[in-house]
């Protein structure tokens, strides 16, 4: 284990970067980031910043993609140059990001209502912007908003979160640095507090994962309040410029 | 790739019923492993593990090498899998599938990243000559659940393997072989198994699923513990979704089961190591 | 705000972060990595509103979440109204000292930039604030500066990291003057460096260097400190003239030359004997230039010499006290410095260049009476230079100003070194605080202890909080609780602990029984201690550091808190207990057929002494704890045949018990030597197996890690003196091919009419052995795993966990070996197993010698009152007397003469007409003379019979 000189936690009660435990890092949700997408999304968690595309419903690419019930899932994940991402390499044969793509399009395969766009593909491009630790869950959470903005059928909001156990404190939301050194676990959750992924790559006692497990379906709760709140705000305000529009129609000029 | 084809309707209908009386097709209650059988070789390092009809054979062989300069006092341990066709009709030569990515991956994850073995352990100058450990894993057969098979053979394999005695003197080093000095074992600091389940919509999960049952169900999750009660690898991604009880519970099930996976291990290996002639003390 | 309140943690919130806050969103840095790469790395921060000031009563800061009112009242100053002191790094780095002797009402603000810059610039000073920050006597606030909004910095253009730091410092200031009601005690910035104190005038800021505030204290408070003061309170330090030393070379050079393998680096060795030579890694450096400045310990480089000016190691015994009385504290006189040529064969020899790390600590001194004004010998109390003379030899005379000379003459004291600048021939150093007079039991002890390092500081607030909550009153919680997951329940088995008397550790017990098929069980149980102390936290890493508990006389050092020692991990009788279980089933001839180790419960039946156990094995009773016992006893005497048929030697060192009569008095009435009782061996024999057992086990499980015990074979050439020795004044022969014909060579040595001929054979055999050490088994080979005295291919320390570290070590490799808990990461790394077990040998060896000394000190007091006449035994001639040996009082004490015949070759002396030769019985008298160096009472010895040296 890397015995650096950061202090995972300081005799305040702090992190390094001055969070206490149980706080996330600032989060930014924008929608609709990439006109040419049908849907799209930029999500900033702390210095981590992720953009999603979404394209689709549309005719899959390859004849063989095309299942006859329901739509075809694709992922694709890219990490630009500059982002900083120490634990991924850029090439596109990467098995890390080959597993991360496996791993979002695994969960959102269930959570989109597939079986309404039959013979159809739905075509999800990651981007990492920048990289400071929990590259899969920022990127989840870009994904649900992408499909949101594309109006894609979705059976609910899926939410994403990692964290660590430091001694036996639990940390939420783990920066890079943390990531490094502590046992992290990912979850990504539904709001009904059902876990659709869970992983988890480092020794940790199984005594001491449920509390983590519980913990970051809590913390996945949180991030789904803020995530509907950004939505419907946006949807008020399009909502509301739309009747503007009408309303000068209709008034006439 | 060739889509596999899809379970009948029947067949389909048949497995899930039996389950919800708690039966699966070849016999076993939802909560039991296939058998598992360990076979060495005549060398050290080599070992066949089945598990029921899915075969994995592990092979580990150690060369030495110069180690990377920034990191001057570590070995390295190279895991090597391909999955022919000769496994399993569903893969194909050449290029590695998903299916395959997600396979090595998690081996490298449950093996490498938990540090199963020292690697400093296999130091031998600092700087110049280290032993490179290949572990090749060969999928012999897969009548589903392979992933856990291949970690059984991999982990008996690496325990069963021995290095040469080395000597160094100055800058030399005297490699001994086997017969003139008896080889060492390698130094492992803990046995990471995986373990599989696999879900059904308003069933018990069951472990260690078939193919049949895998390519029906509606999920499946793998862990990867070990005999000291850790869980070293958790992978669940898609699937049904599953509430932390759920979770909890197939893990405090994983537990009991490598515990038990690891008893077997270990008395394969006494066995062998009685029936095999390697030090005189 | 989005929360969900759960019951048991704070709310998951967001943090999210305002506009205003961008520009302190990120710190931006580069690394140097392994492989000389640069990379750069950005991190994150946030800075918040809800750190509390601690400032008793502040309305603003009382909810938020780790107030505490620490900020009292202001403390009282002769100069400056009542305040709060600020401290920057540099008064942590080298004024630790100091702070640790200021008044606890004397409030300090610590912010963490101090804090940081201190653990990023020397940890043990780090640690050193850490006790101070945690003990709740002190008024000690840490303000986190960085984290808080008002005083959150970032880097400025064309500033260094030193200048922020700083700036950062003051801006807490400046806060703290704002947050403050009206009419709050002042805020005062304490720094040393005159820039910063500058830049805080300017800013309207109030401060003080160290010399002027200490200054000015109240008289009662200043008199204490003042000595402690790095530098001096009021003289300035004048650069003196000349140049004595070369000054070292830079560190960028000292890395190239090393890397080139122009230079060597190692540890300086001072020598024992001369104080103007030391060696290097085995070069050797003469007079006081080639050493420049090192002191032992140091790590230096040093440059080889050419060929030419290589010279041999001095042979005569040259003593700094001699040598050294006219030097003058103030006038650098250069004494001439006589390099005497020696004769023999030059070596190679060197001069060192540079110091990579110093390894300067406090140091027990006595002044040197000498170096005191004639006048100041009256109570003056202006203050003057003086030189203190460190116990040990190896150390040069350290100069330190002073006010309290007079009072300090007879006393010990503790001085640590502070500087040492190339004009000045001896170190500059401060006085920390006196440990009490001469030859006082208090002072006598503390010497001790500090003289061989035993860290004896009480248990830290942060080590007691990793006790379990319940304290004495824990207990074994019923089965099914999670300490009992697989855990055995051997709570009916007939367990009894044996120890000496008075015994409170008890961290074995025993059990045997007969098996339904006719085999015996036999198990050996020890103390869980790894149940309690879990890896990594701070009471693992203070155990670490103490290594083992150290026994002297009349104290005990413990390693592990008291209530872990004598309570918890105390196998008493009665209670239930947690265990580690090594359980053997053995046959008829006590041959292991089966061995099992498990965690367990027990509850020992009964805690006898060796006599008690003894005499209830001897005795009438049939019940079974009686059985029990001597069907252990049968083993052990079958164990130990078997362990001598394998050529274990049994060796010989005196062991004295020291009588108090009470544990009040310091006077000892009686000196015995311990007595062995065959429960003695019961006991080791069964200690051994299960050693042996375990070593073999964690061996098998982690090859390159398992923590074992060694006993090298000694060369040959060791015993050449002994051997012949016994060859031409006996006639003996001593065989040492192997530990087994050594073992039996030395049962022959035999003399009928004098039983205790072949004890001092045995002693002076067990000279000749090399000291036995904790090893990783990964960093030799199997070969040298070797025990040589015990005749075992492996062994270990497993039974004594209370007191020794190893043995937590084992006990968690055993743990994980048996599947029991996972293995701390750290306990797979070789590197850390070898760093930590070169810690745990030295601990051993100083606690040996610490043993020794404080056995040394109780005979000489009993010796004061009354000198003895004693037999002894020569075990050594020398040209100008001989070393004998006392056994009665296990005492080795040298008898000079003045006009005597030497016949090396016999090993003979004749003094008066009368011949004496080693192993001859003599009649000594045994009493006490003060040593000159140590201040201490020391043995001296005079003989009686056959030569009367008294008369």
């Amino acid at each position: 284990m890397a015995s650096s000189r950061l202090e995972i936690l300081n005799d305040g009660g702090l992190r390094h970067d001055a969070r206490r435990p149980y706080e996330l890092r600032s989060l930014s949700l924008e929608l609709s980031t990439h006109p040419n997408a049908d849907g799209s999304s930029t999500v900033s968690q702390g210095l981590t910043t992720v953009s999603a595309s979404v394209f689709g419903p549309r005719e899959p690419k390859q004849r063989a993609g095309s299942v006859h019930d329901k739509a075809s899932v694709v992922v694709e994940v890219g990490v630009a140059p500059w982002a900083g991402a120490r634990e991924v390499r850029r090439t596109r044969g990467d098995k890390r990001l080959l597993e991360i793509a496996a791993a979002i399009r695994q969960t959102f395969e269930p959570v989109i209502m597939t079986h309404l766009y039959p013979r159809s593909e739905i075509a999800v491009h990651i981007q990492v912007i920048s990289a400071d630790g929990g590259i899969l869950p920022t990127a989840i959470n870009a994904t649900t908003l992408a499909l949101v903005d594309a109006g894609i059928s979705l059976i609910d909001y899926v939410t994403s979160l990692s964290l660590g156990l430091h001694l036996t404190q639990p940390l939420l939301d783990l920066s890079a640095p943390e990531e490094a050194d502590l046992p992290t676990l990912v979850v990504a959750a539904l709001p009904s507090g059902k876990v659709t992924l869970a992983q988890m790559e480092t020794r940790l006692h199984v005594d001491r994962f449920e509390e983590m497990l519980t913990l970051g379906v809590e913390g996945c709760g949180v991030l789904k309040t803020e995530m509907d709140r950004v939505v419907k705000d946006r949807t008020t305000r399009v909502v509301e410029r739309m009747d503007k529009v009408i309303q000068g129609r209709i008034t006439g000029d | 790739m060739p889509r596999e084809i899809e379970p009948s309707i029947n067949q389909r209908e048949f497995v899930l019923r039996a389950l919800a009386q708690g039966k699966r097709l070849d016999g076993r209650v939802p909560l039991e492993l296939r058998n598992v059988e360990l076979e060495f070789g005549d060398e050290l390092g080599w070992c066949t593990a089945r598990l029921g009809k899915t075969a994995v054979l592990a092979h580990v062989s150690a060369t030495i090498v110069r180690p990377r300069d920034d990191r001057p006092y570590e070995g390295f341990l190279i895991i090597n899998s391909e999955i022919s066709p000769m496994a399993s009709s569903v893969y194909e030569a050449g290029r590695a599938s998903e299916d395959e990515v997600l396979i090595t991956r998690l081996l490298e994850k449950s093996i490498r990243r938990t540090e199963a073995v020292d690697r400093e352990a296999l130091c031998i100058i600092a700087g110049e000559k280290v032993w490179q450990l290949r572990l090749t894993l060969h999928f012999l057969s897969d009548s589903g659940n392979i992933l856990d098979c291949a970690s059984i053979a991999a982990m008996t394999a690496l325990r069963h393997f021995r290095k040469p005695e080395v000597e160094v003197s100055g800058r030399d080093v005297i490699v001994h072989s086997p017969d003139e000095r008896a080889p060492v074992p390698l130094a492992i600091h803990h046995t990471p198994l995986c373990v599989s389940f696999a879900f059904f919509p308003d069933l018990p999960p069951i472990i260690d699923p078939t193919h049949l049952e895998s390519v029906l169900s509606s999920g499946t999750l793998t862990l990867t513990l070990n005999a000291q009660r850790e869980l070293c690898v958790l992978s669940k991604a898609g699937g049904s979704a599953l509430s932390p009880g759920e979770i909890m519970g197939v893990v405090r099930v994983g537990v009991e089961r490598v515990r038990e996976l690891v008893k077997i291990m270990e008395d394969a290996l006494r066995s062998d190591q009685s029936n095999r002639v390697i030090e005189v003390r | 705000m989005m929360t969900t309140a759960g019951p048991s943690h704070p709310p998951i919130t967001i943090l999210k972060r305002t506009r205003a806050d961008l520009g302190l969103a990120q710190n931006k840095f580069l690394k140097k990595t392994a492989k000389g790469k640069v990379l750069s790395f950005l991190r994150e921060r946030y800075v918040r509103d809800d750190i509390p000031c601690g400032f008793e009563g502040c309305d603003q800061c009382r909810d938020l979440p780790g107030y505490k009112p620490v900020l009292q009242k202001g403390y009282r100053h002769t100069k400056i109204d009542p305040h709060y002191l600020v401290i920057d790094t540099n008064i942590v780095l080298h004024q630790m000292d100091l702070l640790e002797a200021f008044p606890p009402d004397l409030a300090l603000i610590i912010p963490s930039t101090t804090i940081r810059e201190t653990r990023h610039r020397s940890l043990p000073l780090y640690n050193r604030l850490q006790q101070l920050v945690q003990d709740d006597e002190r008024k000690v606030w840490i303000w986190w500066n960085e984290e808080r909004r008002e005083t959150a910095t970032h880097a400025e253009e064309n500033e260094g990291p030193n200048d922020r730091n700083d700036r950062a410092i003051r801006l807490t200031c400046h806060f703290y003057n704002q947050h403050l009601p009206i009419g709050h005690p002042l805020i005062v910035l304490l720094t040393d460096d005159r820039r910063n104190r500058e830049l805080a005038e300017a800013e309207g800021l109030v401060c003080c260097n160290t010399k002027t505030y200490v200054d000015g204290l109240v008289p009662e408070v200043r008199q204490d400190l003042v000595d402690l003061v790095v530098g001096g309170v009021d003289a300035e330090v004048v650069t003196r003239g000349r140049r004595v030393y070369e000054e070292y070379l830079s560190q960028d050079v000292l890395n190239a030359g090393i890397k080139t393998g122009r230079f060597v680096q190692g540890y300086f060795n001072a020598s024992q004997y001369n104080y103007l030579e030391g060696t290097v890694s085995g070069i050797l450096l003469a007079g006081r230039q080639a050493m420049n400045r090192s002191v032992q310990g140091d790590l230096v480089v040093v440059e080889l010499l050419p060929k030419a000016e290589w010279r041999a190691p001095g042979q005569d015994v040259v003593d700094a006290d001699v040598d050294q009385r006219n030097d003058d504290v103030e006038n650098e006189v250069e004494a001439k410095e006589k390099i005497q040529e020696n004769v023999g064969r030059p070596v190679p020899t060197g001069k060192v260049v540079g110091v990579v790390k110093r390894n300067w600590r406090a140091y027990v001194c006595h002044l040197d009476r000498s170096s005191l004004l004639p006048e100041a010998q009256l109570a003056s109390l202006s203050q003057q230079t003086v030189f203190a003379t460190p116990l040990s030899v190896t150390l040069p005379r350290i100069r330190l100003r002073t006010r309290q000379a007079p009072t300090l003459v007879d006393q010990k004291i503790l001085v640590t070194i502070d500087s040492w600048s190339p004009f000045s021939r001896y170190p500059d150093g401060h006085f920390v605080r006196a440990l009490g007079k001469v030859e006082s039991k208090e002072a006598e002890q503390e010497s001790l202890l500090l003289e061989y390092e035993v860290p004896y500081r009480p248990f830290g607030k942060a080590i007691l909080n990793c006790l379990p909550v319940e304290g004495d009153s824990w207990k074994v919680p019923p089965k099914g609780d999670l300490v009992w997951r697989d855990r055995e329940d051997l709570r009916d088995l007939i367990v009894c602990s044996i120890d000496p008397p008075g015994c409170q550790d008890i961290d074995d017990a025993l059990h045997a029984r007969e098996l339904p098929n006719g085999n015996i069980e036999a198990g050996v149980h020890i103390a869980d201690v790894s149940h309690f102390v879990l890896p990594n936290n701070p009471m693992d890493s203070e155990a670490a550091s103490r290594g083992t508990t150290v026994y002297l006389v009349d104290k005990r050092i413990d390693m592990l808190p008291a209530l872990l020692g004598t309570n918890l991990c105390s196998l008493r009788p009665f209670v239930e207990r947690l265990a580690f279980s090594v359980i053997w089933e053995m046959n008829d001839d006590a041959e292991i057929v089966n061995v099992r180790f498990v965690k367990s419960v027990i509850a020992s039946k009964e805690a006898f002494t060796y006599e008690a156990a003894q005499n209830r094995k001897d005795g009438p009773l049939k019940d079974p704890l009686t059985q029990s016992i001597r069907l252990l006893n049968t083993l052990a005497i079958k164990l130990k045949a078997a362990r001598m048929r394998a050529g274990a030697l049994s060796l010989s060192s005196p062991e004295l018990k020291i009588h108090l009569a009470s544990s009040e008095s310091a006077e000892p009435i009686d000196v015995e030597q311990k007595q062995l009782r065959e429960t003695n061996s019961l006991v080791e024999e069964f200690m051994l197996l299960a050693n042996i057992s375990v070593a073999a086990k964690i061996q098998e499980t982690f090859p390159a890690t398992a923590v074992l015990r060694r006993h090298g074979e000694p060369p040959k050439t060791n015993f050449e003196a002994l051997q012949d020795i016994l060859h031409k004044r006996r006639g003996m022969t001593l065989d040492v091919s192997s530990s087994k014909a050594l073992a039996e060579s030395l049962d022959a040595c035999v003399d009928p009419q004098r039983p205790e001929f072949n004890t001092l054979v045995r002693i002076m055999a067990t000279r000749c052995m090399l000291a036995a050490e904790y090893f990783g088994s990964g960093s030799v080979s199997k070969e040298a795993y070797r025990h040589y005295g015990l005749a075992t291919p492996i062994y270990t320390h497993f039974t004594s966990p209370i007191r020794r570290y190893a043995d937590v070590l084992v006990h968690r490799q055993l743990a994980a070996a048996i599947n029991y808990t996972p293995l701390h990461p750290s306990l797979q790394s070789k590197s850390h197993i070898e760093k930590t077990l070169n810690v745990v040998n030295k601990r051993h060896r100083l606690a040996q010698m610490a043993g020794r000394a404080s056995v040394e000190f109780y005979v000489g007091l009993a010796l004061k009152g009354a000198a003895r006449r004693e037999d002894a035994f020569v075990i050594r001639t020398f040209r100008n007397g001989l070393a004998v040996f006392v056994s009665a009082l296990g005492l080795e004490g040298l008898i000079m003469f003045k006009d005597i015949e030497y016949d090396a070759e016999n090993y003979i002396i004749t003094v008066g007409g009368v011949t004496i030769g080693v192993f001859d019985r003599v009649r000594v008298e045994v009493g006490v003379e003060k040593d000159k160096n140590t201040q201490r009472g020391k043995v001296k010895m005079v003989m009686i019979e056959p030569v009367n040296q008294t008369l």
